[in-house]
């Protein structure tokens, strides 16, 4: 019998060739069936015969590969199975694990989050030999492979995977399911008893590459008088015919279409193809040049999507293409949504949440966006505000749900401030609502995820959470909002009925190990219909479809071809020898698709990344070199364009900000403090930003415990230990009590901190209390038994005017503690840092008359300042004060930790006098209007650090 | 003429080991690129199928290189370019007339199989091993390669802190380790650890990274007792030696550190001792005989003190780390663990499990796996190979030398600088020396012409590192890599050519001789006629280099600067971060008030508003202060108060899309209400770091991160990969490179200047002692070191002194790479202080002191090939919203499922309750749902029973039932039917509708479905129902459309 079989060549549109198998002016055609391997073509060929017959029809059935064979399966052959997929599937592999000895990966793999990526992986593989028709035993007799070695643990691995095998389908059976590849065989095996004989004809066209099954099918088919095959020349085909022991009628080419003009563009990244391709477009816009779908855009890899549509696509208007192409779900916000939900549950203690995991959840955009009355700014500023409470009062870094709508602090500073907003005012009605409304939204979201009964619950509550954000968010703006949360949706809900379903964990963490996992390998998929317009095609969708402007974005190493030869668990030599193709076979499947592509097209553009990991694709090396033999040249400059950025890396040098009248007139009433004095001495412009503009660095709840907080903290110990013995006479030994001392660091690390504290904050407990009383026992009390001393203020806040000549300054400080020693009054500054450096003044090298040493040589004014604040408000006299820093931040305490101002009696005056002249030039300076703030002179130290580095433009 | 280095493939007697010394611009991955292309090309030589040969290098950029170089090579011969066909028969056992064919079959051959055309990174190559063993590990193959352990070790630890609380084991550990850290490295000035948990953790870091390097065990001796006992004889031989001293009479030595010591031994702070020295004895010499016997008890028990104080040494630091190791040995199973569970994997972890694994038995099961056996290595840089790396290479090369394959390793041990990265120069040497091969002789060549430099470049070479280097104290350092006596020879047609330059300048903190001296090199050599592009400026730290860029940039030359690429530094990434960080969080002040005063604002308004800079300027500073202490605050509020129309303009979208847009697009929107490709363009064009931004944040979407905070903290910490944020420095731009020696190594200049300033101390870290047991971490400082610490017959001071000379000799290499970059023209600046005299005593200043300049200028050719014009399209997208319509997924499950089941429906006649049964039961297992049975099998019994519906569903002659049916229209759109009745005179479409009730939206869909009827069936009459199944609780209803 003569198989109507028919060899095109790689030029002629596989589409139209199709078409015209069937026969014109029908209006049923129902009775036709049309097969491709893939989906995409079908929509092609119903618009191509929608063109022809300019009327409504009934289509034939068009069919992929995959999608004849399940018709085949379940009309044909009544096969009434529930097909599964890798999910399921693990569920069955997960048991045979857990029964087989020496399974894969010894004793790694035992729990259910642990193997179930290995058995999505295993599956792959079982699939393989299944669909390729390779019988058990063969796996197992894979020990018998002639080798000149015996890769001992290679060989138990593949045992394993036999045992998997034997017994994988046999249960898949059992359990009355079915794969993908199982379904293949079936029909495989029992092709003979299907009776298609009812169709007017049965069309294959554009196969390539088949798999066993496959080809039994075809050779099955071929016996039937109605079946009709087309073949598309392209490198590989012959070898396949040759198995299939089919010789097709060789078509002419038809087409008097030249060879395609191809051009390459190399790009250092991804963004740079799509500015190339940009510059096309507008180019031929300008040329009126048309776009339809008979253009092409290919984007192998998905991450590109959204750089194309913002950067090449926005300039054709939507309605002039259309994208079809799986979008890995991983990569948009709904999972990173989720992923911040997920995250906060796992960093929760007991029942108390993680402040900072918590913000970044109800601070999320989903979270914080949700409506309350229709209105979404009243959540804003309700997230908003905790913050600002937690970041003020900043006591715990783990709380419950409960303290925090129930804590009256917030709910009224809340409710203040939305109070003071007109348009709130009536929204927003009591306290009570608003306490609701927080808890409607930890319940629809946090409280959801505490606790799972299983992975099937999980994943009804995963559901659940993003329909709630969906419902009540303005989340749904985003037109691509509703088909990622579909997917997601989807997705879960196949995770929710699958056969793992019933599996639980010990720890949610398990649950979300599992959720990340999965979610990573689904996507959403954009269908691209109805066909119109330039066509943005993922690789695998352009299969037997034919352009006349192909541009293919990508063209790299690992995505075209994306085949990588370690993606199994079948070593290369034992796919050999079981027969399966292996990574080369796979590749050439890309190339016959890709070349086909390219020979069918008028103009061609490959635009490729070469940088660091990325090269160009095999395929644009082969063009190249075809190319180069054609024209006998090996110069290939001419058609390789390469984009580059204009780089400029000068800077502009920081301006100073010049003083109105205003500002000087508010500097005259400033309140000056040290630290303020110091700013200025080190940068003028940043006194400006810091004390005139009033900007201060938006403070982060981190969860790391601050410098600064560590030495609030030990002033406040210190603070609540010495202020009852304030003006209490001299102190005694017995007056330095440890005991005390234990007492008031508890009471103030459980006020802070709270009482069940754990970790870095555990450990800093620890150590304060440590070093604390070293600082008492080889500080504070050999000083109270070698002087006498008498406490004379703590944390006195002390405000004077004061000034030198023609203006008065307002001067304000607080000073940690003044005592007086054997009599002479030493005012003490505390600090938990040990570096002496950080606060040293280098007399020897400041001179009052260069104000440029100033800056270089003075770490800081505080001790001066302080001495002339008490000096002023108490008319003393300098000479009879000491000033002091007292470096607790030592490690070994002892009296070397006082760092004096002076520590020769006899010099205090001749320096303070110095320190003094210079707090008053400075201050004088700032309030001369001619002088502008300057940035400061020492960029290099001074602005490392500094939060107005980007309003400088450093 | 035969090949020096190669001989003939004829020649070739396999196993063979070629260990090839290659000096800078010796042509080296020429060599080994010939070596390739002869192995392939060569029919004489075994196993040289192109799966079986393996070439590894250093970096993605050089792998690519040397792909493209083979294959240019090979096309070379294809086009029958003499020079290479002359090559090539030098060592390829083939007639000149056939190679052509060979070529050209070997190019597709390559070209067919791709894969297998193997030119692998060293770490890729590893990689690919681990992968193919991965589940052995533990590890599924899908598994994420991290760069950096900082991550997964931050988060192990935060693991660990958890179950630190009070009574708790690990509470208890972690105050043992505080005590010990405290009490043992107590120093008078040094910092309390009020937080110890940083310090921890950064210690944990190092040494995970340590360890990880050397492949080994830690051994964790606990030598607590040990220390505590020798401090007490410390203690009472200090006590008893002064109280001997004072009564002695003898006049004490003021120069003694003797009263230090017992200062710091009553006062417990013994590790302070280790910074004194103890050259002086405690008492000054005495030439009266009787008491010379005082004198020498003294000395005696000086000595013994400090031989007791060497003792302490030795377990000070051995026991240094411990406290670490402990917490380390604690939580190592839980990085392993959370690995494992993330499926990520540290390249440095890498190489630690495969040599777990890998020994002689595995080493085929190895090869099985990966796919293939490699007969035949090539390996390039071989002198940066770390020890770890070697050790698994090793068994693999023997593994394939026994089966009579071959290994050509390429290196210069003088170009080892990578001591920091743990590459190891001297298994280079050390293999030089003794071969550790069974299978195979080593033998070493080397290659002496070098085709890079001129003349006078190799001739100031061979002054600093064969005569200066040789007549110095570092001469020994210099044997160690072989600096001292290399040999290079001048390309022909090269002699006399060329300029070196020393210039030694003073140290001049504030006039910075060395800057002006840069600046007027720059303009004389582009006087000269050399270009910006031509001249690279070499340093030694990125600090200097960001210096020299400042000066290049205040002089107003063009630079790339390779420590300024990362543009978070650049004021607009600034500008555009401050944007967005104020959008997601508006009360964010500074932010906002960042971008207020930054230029993109500025700029915008000037454009928009047609208001000039000062103007803004000027406007938004008094803004900010007059709102300094507004109750409008956040500044936001008062800012749409005052000026609406900027923020309509700017920002009012902005603030409410970052509600509901993905990152990108909202960093898209941001472009393009900015415009700021078009603002940013011209001469100080912005466009590289924009472009930058935005391929960033497309990667940042590709880690499953997709919010505005998450990029954010992704964009402020600095510890984040600072390659990843580097612009790409264009091929061909015409500006003075500016970069650190060390990533000029590879690279060649016509013009290189470099700057050079004294030489750094050797600040030591961690110091590995290596024995049979594993190793131990130790701490040693050169005080240390003079104290000539023992330990188990080990002299502690010969592992510092070594690390000392690895140290050194990576700073000696490093000036050898750097003066060997220069094709042309070099200019060494030595900036000098008063004390320093390394390097310098190194630089022949007078030979080469500034003389007249050659009038010959050997410029680059630069600009090959077309560039790419690109367009920056400043289109938004607009999106039309829809009504929201709430998902209801469940809902519309739901719904479908019913579809299913009337589906299977053409007629009700029989037992339609039990068919429904059966159907839905069906569906369920097929689709793996469980809707309620009854529930619906009653639903759909009452549809049916309604007298209007049940008429559709009976059997009636002639009547067909297409249910599911697809059609199209004339234009090529779809429609998939529920049901279509075909009766004798008239067709039905019936609609099937579940939940709410949206008649307009289904009457509009109907009416395409009878359309689309009518034209298929032209003499029919063609009616549409739709039938709401579920409407109020089984209220079925069906609505008639003609």
């Amino acid at each position: 019998m003569m198989v109507s079989a028919f060899f095109i060549s790689s030029k002629t549109n596989l589409i139209a060739r199709t078409l015209s198998c069937l026969p014109e002016k029908r209006r049923d055609y129902s009775s036709y069936i049309v097969v491709f391997p893939g989906k995409r073509p079908s929509h092609f060929i119903r618009k191509a015969l929608a063109g022809r017959e300019r009327q409504s029809v009934i289509p034939p059935r068009i069919f992929s590969m995959d999608e004849f064979v399940d018709f085949v399966c379940e009309g044909v052959l009544k096969v009434v199975t529930r097909k599964i997929g890798a999910i399921d599937s693990v569920a069955f592999l997960y048991d045979i694990h857990r029964e087989i000895d020496n399974s894969f990966g010894g004793d790694h793999f035992m729990t259910a989050d642990s193997f179930i990526p290995l058995g999505m992986k295993m599956f792959g593989d079982l699939e393989e030999l299944c669909i390729e028709g390779i019988a058990p035993g063969s796996v197992k007799g894979i020990e018998h492979m002639a080798l000149d070695f015996q890769p001992e643990q290679s060989l138990q691995n593949l045992r394993s995977l036999a045992s998997f095998y034997d017994s994988f389908y046999k249960r898949l059976s059992a359990g009355n399911c079915s794969t993908r590849s199982s379904r293949y065989r079936i029909v495989s095996e029992n092709i003979h008893e299907c009776d298609l004989t009812g169709y007017d004809k049965i069309i294959f066209a554009g196969f390539f590459a088949l798999t066993g099954a496959e080809k039994k099918i075809f050779k099955g088919l071929m016996d039937i008088d109605n079946t009709l095959f087309l073949f598309q020349q392209g490198r590989g085909i012959e070898r396949m015919l040759k198995e299939l022991a089919l010789s097709p009628v060789r078509e002419k080419d038809d087409t008097d279409s030249a060879a395609p003009e191809i051009k390459f563009i190399k790009s250092p990244d991804t963004h740079g193809q799509t500015l190339a391709l940009s510059k096309i477009l507008v180019d031929d816009m300008k040329e009126s040049i048309l776009y339809d779908e008979r253009t092409l855009i290919m984007i192998p890899s998905s991450d590109t999507l959204f750089p194309l549509v913002h950067q090449s696509l926005s300039l054709l208007g939507k309605e002039n293409y259309n994208i079809s192409i799986g979008y890995p779900l991983y990569r948009t916000p709904v999972y990173s949504f989720l992923n911040h939900l997920m995250e906060l549950i796992v960093s929760m203690e007991g029942g108390r949440i993680y402040l900072p995991d918590y913000l970044k959840f109800v601070l999320h955009p989903y979270t914080k966006n949700i409506f309350y009355n229709g209105n979404a700014s009243i959540t804003r500023i309700v997230f908003h505000t905790i913050e600002e409470i937690l970041l003020e009062t900043r006591t715990k870094t783990f709380l419950t749900l409960e303290d925090i709508e129930e804590d009256n602090t917030i709910l009224d500073a809340i409710f203040t401030r939305l109070r003071g907003v007109r348009e709130f005012k009536r929204v927003v009605s009591s306290r009570e609502a608003l306490k609701k409304h927080l808890t409607d939204i930890h319940s629809g979201t946090i409280r959801k995820f505490l606790k799972f009964k299983d992975i099937s619950d999980f994943a009804v509550k995963g559901i659940e959470v993003l329909s709630f954000i969906y419902d009540h968010s303005t989340a749904p703006l985003h037109p691509y909002f509703h088909p990622f949360t579909e997917n997601f949706i989807k997705s879960l809900h196949t995770l929710s009925k699958s056969l793992v379903g019933d599996i639980s964990f010990n720890e949610r963490r398990g649950y979300f190990n599992l959720a990340r996992r999965y979610l990573m390998t689904c996507h959403t998929p954009f269908e691209g219909l109805p066909v119109r317009g330039v066509q943005v095609l993922g690789f695998l969708e352009t299969r037997n479809l034919s352009f006349d402007r192909v541009f293919i974005l990508d063209s790299n190493e690992g995505v075209l071809p994306a085949v990588r030869k370690e993606d199994t668990l079948i070593p290369l030599m034992a796919r050999n020898y079981l027969g399966l193709p292996d990574y080369s076979q796979m590749e050439s499947v890309t190339e016959y698709y890709l070349g086909n592509l390219i020979e069918g097209a008028k103009e061609v553009r490959l635009f490729f990344i070469e940088k660091d990991k990325k090269e160009k694709s095999r395929f644009i090396e082969k063009m190249i070199w075809a190319r180069q033999k054609k024209e006998g040249e090996r110069d290939e400059t001419g058609y390789i364009q390469t984009i580059e950025y204009s780089v400029s890396l000068t800077r502009e040098t920081p301006k100073p900000v010049g003083k109105s009248n205003h500002v000087v007139k508010f500097l005259r009433e400033f309140k000056f403090s040290a630290s303020s004095l110091d700013t200025y001495l080190r940068c003028p412009l940043h006194f400006y930003y810091r004390y005139v503009l009033n900007i201060q660095e938006k403070a982060e709840l981190t969860g790391d415990i601050e410098v600064s907080e560590i030495g609030s903290f030990v002033h406040d110990v210190l603070k609540n230990y010495f202020e009852e013995y304030v003006n209490r006479g001299l102190l005694t030994i017995g007056d330095i009590s440890n005991n005390r001392l234990m007492v008031v660091t508890d009471s103030l690390f459980k006020e802070t901190y709270g009482d069940d504290v754990t970790g870095a904050a555990w450990l800093l407990k620890h150590q304060i209390k440590t070093h604390l009383k070293e600082f008492f026992q080889f500080y504070q009390r050999p000083l109270v038994k070698d002087l006498d001393v008498e406490i004379k203020g703590i944390e006195e806040r002390i405000e004077v005017k004061a000034g030198h000549g023609k203006n008065d300054f307002h001067l304000k400080g607080f000073l940690d503690r003044v005592e007086t020693r054997n009599g002479r009054l030493v005012i003490v500054d505390y600090k938990t840092s040990a570096d002496k450096k950080k606060y040293s003044i280098d007399f020897k090298k400041l001179s009052l008359n260069d104000r440029d040493t100033w800056e270089k040589c003075v770490k800081t004014l505080q001790l001066p300042f302080y001495m002339l604040l008490y000096s002023k408000k108490y008319k003393k006299d300098v000479k009879d004060i000491d000033a002091m820093f007292l470096l607790t931040g030592q490690s070994a305490i002892s009296r070397e930790i006082e760092h004096s101002f002076s520590p020769a009696i006899l010099e205090i005056s001749e320096r303070y006098d110095i320190m003094e002249e210079i707090i008053f030039k400075l201050l004088e300076e700032i309030i001369d209007v001619d002088k502008e703030f300057e940035p400061t002179v020492n960029r290099k130290v001074n602005c490392k650090y500094c939060e107005f580095i980007n309003v400088c433009g450093q | 003429m035969p090949d020096r280095i190669l001989e003939k493939d004829s020649d070739v007697h396999l196993p063979a080991c070629i260990l090839l010394k290659a000096s800078a611009g010796s042509g080296k991955t020429h060599t080994l690129t010939k070596r390739f292309v002869q192995f392939l090309l060569s029919k004489r030589i075994d196993k040289n199928n192109l799966r079986n040969i393996l070439a590894i290098t250093f970096s993605n950029n050089a792998a690519r290189e040397m792909k493209e170089r083979t294959l240019g090579w090979l096309k070379e011969i294809y086009f029958g370019d003499p020079e290479t066909l002359n090559q090539i028969e030098e060592v390829v056992s083939q007639r000149r007339e056939n190679l052509k064919e060979e070529a050209e079959r070997l190019i597709d051959t390559i070209l067919d199989n791709y894969t297998d055309f193997q030119v692998k990174t060293i770490d890729s190559y590893m990689t690919s091993i681990f992968k193919a063993s991965a589940i052995e590990f533990g590890y599924t193959p899908d598994f994420e390669i991290t760069l950096t352990n900082k991550r997964l070790i931050t988060y192990a630890f935060d693991l660990f802190l958890r179950d630190v609380r009070e009574g708790s084991y690990k509470a208890e550990l972690m105050e043992k380790v505080t005590k010990t850290i405290i009490r043992e490295n107590r120093k008078g000035d040094s910092a309390f650890l009020w937080n110890p948990a940083n310090n921890i953790l950064s210690e944990l870091e190092t040494i995970y990274k340590k360890l990880t390097t050397t492949g080994k065990r830690v051994v964790m001796d606990d030598f607590s007792s040990d220390l505590k006992s020798i401090k007490e004889r410390i203690r009472e031989k200090t006590e008893n030696l002064d109280a001997f001293v004072e009564n002695s009479g003898l006049e004490r030595n003021s120069k003694c550190t003797l009263p230090k010591i017992l200062g710091f031994v009553r006062g417990d702070r013994f590790p302070e001792i280790l910074d004194l020295g103890v050259k002086s004895v405690p008492v000054k010499k005495v030439k009266k005989k009787d008491i010379a016997s005082l004198y020498d008890s003294i000395v005696s028990d000086w000595m013994e003190l400090t031989a007791l104080i060497g003792e302490y040494v030795t377990y000070f630091a051995l026991t240094f780390y411990y406290p670490y190791l402990k917490v380390y040995k604690e939580f190592e199973e839980t990085i392993e663990r959370v690995n494992r569970q993330q499926s990520t994997v540290y390249i440095g972890d890498i190489n630690r499990n495969i040599k777990k694994y890998l020994d002689e038995e595995t080493a085929p099961d190895i090869y099985f796996r990966i796919g293939e056996t490699i007969y035949h290595y090539l390996i390039d840089e071989f002198q940066d190979t770390s020890p770890v790396q070697w050790t698994n290479m090793f068994l693999l090369v023997e593994n394939s030398l026994s089966q009579g394959g071959s290994l050509f390793a390429v290196g210069d041990t003088k170009q080892g600088i990578y001591g920091f990265r743990d590459a190891d120069y001297r298994i280079m040497k050390e293999l030089e020396k003794e071969n550790r091969f069974l299978s195979a002789e080593i033998q070493v060549k080397e290659l002496e012409t070098n085709y890079r430099s001129l003349e006078r470049i190799i001739e100031f070479n061979d002054k600093v590192f064969k005569e200066r280097l040789s007549s110095t104290d570092y001469k020994d350092l210099g044997d160690r890599s072989g600096l001292t006596d290399f040999i290079q020879k001048v390309r022909k047609g090269k002699e006399g050519l060329g300029y070196s330059e020393v210039t030694i300048l003073p140290k001049d903190r504030e006039n910075l001789p060395e800057r002006r001296k840069i600046l007027e090199l720059t303009e004389e050599l582009t006087q000269r006629g050399y270009n910006l592009g031509d001249i690279a400026i070499l340093t030694s730290d990125n600090d200097t280099v960001v210096q020299v860029s400042e000066w290049l940039n205040e002089g107003g030359r063009q630079f790339i600067s390779y420590s300024s690429l990362d543009v978070r530094i650049r004021r607009i990434t600034g500008e555009i971060v401050s944007l967005l960080k104020f959008l997601d969080s508006p009360v964010d002040d500074l932010s906002f008030m960042t971008f207020c005063t930054g230029l993109i604002l500025k700029r915008s308004l000037k454009r928009d508003f047609d208001i000039s800079e000062e103007d803004c300027d000027r406007t938004v500073h008094e803004f900010l202060f007059n709102n300094r202490e507004s109750e409008d605050r956040p500044f936001y509020i008062a800012f749409q108060r005052e000026f609406p129309h900027y923020w309509s303009r700017y920002f009012s979208m902005l603030f409410k899309e970052s509600g509901y847009l993905p990152l990108y697009d909202l960093a898209v929107n941001i472009f393009n209400t900015f415009d700021l490709f078009e603002t940013f363009t011209g001469k100080d064009s912005e466009e590289a770091t924009l472009v930058k931004i935005l391929e960033i944040i497309k990667n940042f979407e590709d880690t499953g991160k997709n919010s505005l905070r998450d990029f954010i903290l992704y964009a402020l910490d600095e510890d984040s990969g600072d390659s990843e944020w580097n612009i790409d420095a264009p091929e061909r731009s015409n500006a003075v490179q500016v970069m650190t020696i060390h990533k000029s190594k590879g690279l060649g200049f016509p013009v290189v200047i470099l700057l050079l300033y004294g030489e750094k101390h050797f600040r030591p870290g961690y110091f590995l002692l290596d024995d049979d047991d594993g190793v131990r971490l130790l701490k040693l400082t050169g005080k240390m070191a003079a104290f000539d610490p023992l330990f188990r017959n080990i002299r502690l001071n010969d592992i510092y002194g070594e690390e000392e000379a690895k140290y050194k000799v990576n700073g000696l290499n490093s000036l050898y790479v750097g003066f060997t970059r220069a094709k042309s023209e070099i200019y060494v600046i030595g900036v000098k202080g008063e004390r320093e005299s390394k390097p310098f005593t190194l630089l022949p200043d007078e030979e080469f002191a500034p003389a007249e300049k050659p009038l010959e200028v050997f410029k680059e050719v630069i600009g090959e090939g077309e560039v790419a014009p690109i367009y920056h399209c400043n289109k938004k997208i607009e999106h039309t919203f829809e009504k929201r319509e709430s998902i209801h997924f469940m809902e519309r499950g739901r719904g479908d499922f019913i579809h299913s089941v009337l589906c299977h429906i053409l007629f009700t006649g029989g037992n339609i309750k039990h068919d429904l049964r059966d159907i839905i039961e069906t569906l369920n297992r097929v689709k793996g749902e469980d809707y309620p049975v009854s529930k619906i099998a009653d639903l759909l019994k009452s549809f049916f029973k309604r007298e209007e519906i049940r008429e559709y569903f009976l059997e009636k002659e002639g009547r067909v039932v297409m249910n599911e049916e697809e059609f199209l229209d004339s234009r090529g759109n779809l429609y998939r039917m529920d049901r279509v009745i075909k009766d004798k005179e008239k067709i039905t479409v019936m609609d099937y509708k579940t939940g709410s009730e949206r008649l307009n939206a289904y009457e509009r869909q109907l009416r395409q479905y009878i359309n689309v009827l009518k034209e298929i069936y032209p003499d029919k009459a063609v009616e549409g129902v739709i039938a709401f199944i579920d409407m109020n609780r089984g209220n079925h209803r069906l609505h008639r459309l003609k």
